[in-house]
């Protein structure tokens, strides 16, 4: 019996018998292996159980439905550099599946989220090949290079032959500014699927018009681009998407991430748990690794006083703001898919280093932001500070990376 | 439920019986669409609604109305005539007061125009537009490229018939189904559901528009 089986074993029995709260690990266990256990994760974990996608996961996160689609864990290898140009690749010997036999422990477990974070087919598409076709196909849709690496692709086989995909990487990593290597987390808002869509189908949609580092994420007949999260502050949303569709911890992420995977394939398959939770568990660390505000000083006093009643410390983040009070942008939040009434209450945690700012990525820096002269765009807060207290507030703003 | 190989094939048993020759079809644009033939085939056990027998090329036939650009239109307007249209071949000015009006061409007339196979010219297949586009994704052109028996048809994509043909694919014993009609008892998300290329299960499979994301 693997380490992994003999945990989940252990788990279950600590779920029915312990008073004990249950340990993380010991959640993530429960959730793969308990039918009820992550149902329940879900039903919790739904704002408003009527918009289209809490009705849908409703509906289909049982056993019978999703939990009957076959698991999809392709062999797959990275896109390269040395593919552009040239024809889909054939599967060879060093095409793996991910390997899942990982001991059920913190570390063995980051390492497999982190690993399937860049290396996991999440979303296979074809129109992919587009920014494939030369040297400079991927910066004309703002993917990166990173070494050998294209924009976190990579190439999945599919029972119908070898697919281009992303993996989370695609949207959600950037290079960094201070050397080679990637900032895992931060939102790519360079990214343009939209353009290539519209490039692959030779079309002129709507797609073309989010613009980059957005997505239209709502099946709704709305055009509602959203822009790209910042997963490292994940662990510090209080609730998850823009619209505040979900009610956030570790299981509520765990089980968005594997609908995610399922919805993005059309419902054709769904991912390992084990990966699910493992990516969940991976993503719920990268909030370490980012600087907090400053204790005390002049911007941190200005913060507190202006911001901090909504962006609470020590996450930056807080319960969601109803759409007409915050006055940004409502399409997103109007969402019949995902809207709950309310914009997240975005957590401010890295927020110096995304490109685009808002539920609809409006606004592209802080400073315009915090620009008294703005008159577009809502989110009026800190707009009439005087000159001294809008420079030390940027000042710690901008170390928020 | 979803529909099972088994449905699927007594269906195809059922028409195969009933049906007999039903007469191809010629589209004004040219492109060959056959509609109904005998039936023939062992792949998927009964012919495709849409299905590419032949390529043929498109024509350079574009309509001449229009543009009706409505004063003070809110979207953008890059043109305001066909005559603005002068930077490909059959230049129109096209467009609604939700995309705005710009400028089409016909991108291409034959496959080979697109590029090496599998891609091919849709005859009149722009977005809410009659020009002739390349389509850049797909597994075949014709039917031949499926092997003996084969069909290859149109298939939407994840955003169903709101962008239109994304490109042509095989069907194979895999499938789910063969034409929308097989889909017609599935639950629904969002619009209907449609039978489509599913490019993860590499096969023809009921779908509910999702549209990226
Ligand atoms: C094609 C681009 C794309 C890919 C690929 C992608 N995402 Fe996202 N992701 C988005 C967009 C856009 C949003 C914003 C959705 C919203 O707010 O409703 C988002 C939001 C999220 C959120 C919500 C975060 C928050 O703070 O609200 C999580 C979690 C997430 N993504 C995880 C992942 C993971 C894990 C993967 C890989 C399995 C992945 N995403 C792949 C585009 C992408
Ligand atoms: C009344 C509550 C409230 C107050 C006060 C407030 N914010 Fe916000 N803030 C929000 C909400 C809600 C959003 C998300 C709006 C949206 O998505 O359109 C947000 C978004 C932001 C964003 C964009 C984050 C991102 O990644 O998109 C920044 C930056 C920000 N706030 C900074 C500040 C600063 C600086 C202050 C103080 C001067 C402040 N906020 C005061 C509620 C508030």
């Amino acid at each position: 019996m693997s380490s992994r089986a003999a945990w989940v074993g252990l788990a279950l029995l600590a779920a029915c018998t312990a008073d004990a709260p249950l340990s993380d690990l010991e959640r993530g266990a429960a959730y793969v292996s308990d039918p009820a256990y992550r149902r329940a994760a879900l039903e919790r974990s739904l704002v408003a159980p009527d918009n289209g996608y809490s009705a849908l996961r409703l509906e289909r996160y049982t056993e019978a439905s999703w939990g009957a689609l076959p698991v999809w864990n392709p062999r797959a290898r990275p896109v390269l550099v040395s593919d552009l140009g040239g024809p889909v690749p054939n599967p060879g010997v060093d095409w793996e599946p991910l390997d899942l036999d990982v001991p059920w422990e913190e570390a063995a477990l980051s390492a497999l989220g982190a690993r399937a974070f860049s290396a996991y087919p999440a979303q296979v598409e074809p129109a992919l090949l587009m920014a494939l076709t030369d040297a400079d196909a991927p910066a004309r849709f703002g993917l990166w290079v990173d070494g050998d690496r294209v924009g976190g692709l990579v190439w999945a086989e599919t029972p119908g032959g070898v697919q281009p995909a992303f993996s989370c990487a695609s949207c959600h990593a950037i290079p960094r500014d201070d050397g080679p290597g990637l900032v895992l987390g931060a939102p790519n808002h360079a990214i343009d699927f939209g353009a290539l869509l519209d490039a692959s189908h030779s079309a002129h949609t709507s797609a073309g018009r989010w613009g980059p580092g957005r997505v239209d994420v709502t099946p709704d007949d709305v055009d509602n681009p959203t822009v790209i999260a910042d997963l490292r502050a994940v662990r510090f949303q209080r609730d998850l998407n823009r619209a505040a569709t979900i009610s956030n911890d570790l299981m509520a992420l765990t089980v968005r991430l594997e609908t995610a995977v399922i919805t993005n394939s059309r419902e054709a398959v769904r991912p390992p748990r084990e990966l699910a939770f493992a990516l969940a568990w991976y993503l719920w660390g990268l909030g370490d690794a980012l600087p907090a505000l400053p204790a005390d000083g002049a911007g941190a006093a200005v913060f507190a006083r202006e911001c901090g009643r909504c962006h609470l410390p020590p996450g930056l983040a807080g319960p969601p703001v109803a759409l007409a009070a915050v006055a940004t942008d409502p399409t997103v939040g109007e969402s019949p898919w995902r809207g709950t009434g309310a914009y997240q209450t975005t957590s401010l945690r890295g927020v110096a280093r995304r490109g685009r700012l808002l539920a609809g990525g409006a606004i592209d820096s802080l400073e315009r932001l915090l620009d008294p002269d703005r008159v577009d765009g809502g989110h009026r807060y800190g707009q009439t500070l005087d000159d001294a207290d809008r420079a030390s507030l940027l000042a710690v703003m901008r170390d928020l990376r | 439920m979803r529909l099972t190989l088994t449905t699927v094939y007594a269906a195809m048993v059922a028409l195969a019986l009933l049906g007999g020759c039903v007469e191809g079809g010629q589209r004004a644009d040219g492109d060959a669409v056959v509609t109904d033939t005998v039936v023939t085939d062992t792949t998927t056990g009964r012919v495709p609604l849409k299905h590419r027998a032949a390529a043929a090329m498109c024509d350079d036939e574009r309509s001449t109305a229009g543009p009706d650009i409505p004063g003070g239109a809110g979207a953008p307007v890059d043109c305001t005539s066909h005559a603005d249209c002068q930077s490909g071949d059959n230049g129109r000015c096209v467009g609604n007061s939700h995309d705005g009006w710009y400028c089409t061409y016909d991108l291409c007339f034959a496959d080979e125009d697109c590029g090496p196979s599998p891609k091919v010219c849709e005859c009149g297949g722009g977005f809410r537009s009659d020009h002739n586009v390349c389509l850049h994704e797909g597994n075949c052109r014709v039917d031949a490229d499926c092997g003996a028996s084969g069909y290859c048809s149109p298939s939407l994509g994840s955003c169903g018939d709101y962008t239109g043909t994304v490109g042509y694919y095989c069907h194979t014993a895999a499938d789910e189904c063969v034409d929308d009609a097989d889909c017609a008892g599935e639950p629904s998300t969002f619009g209907s559901p449609y039978c489509a290329y599913n490019p993860t299960a590499g096969k023809w499979a009921c779908s509910n528009q999702q549209c990226a994301g």
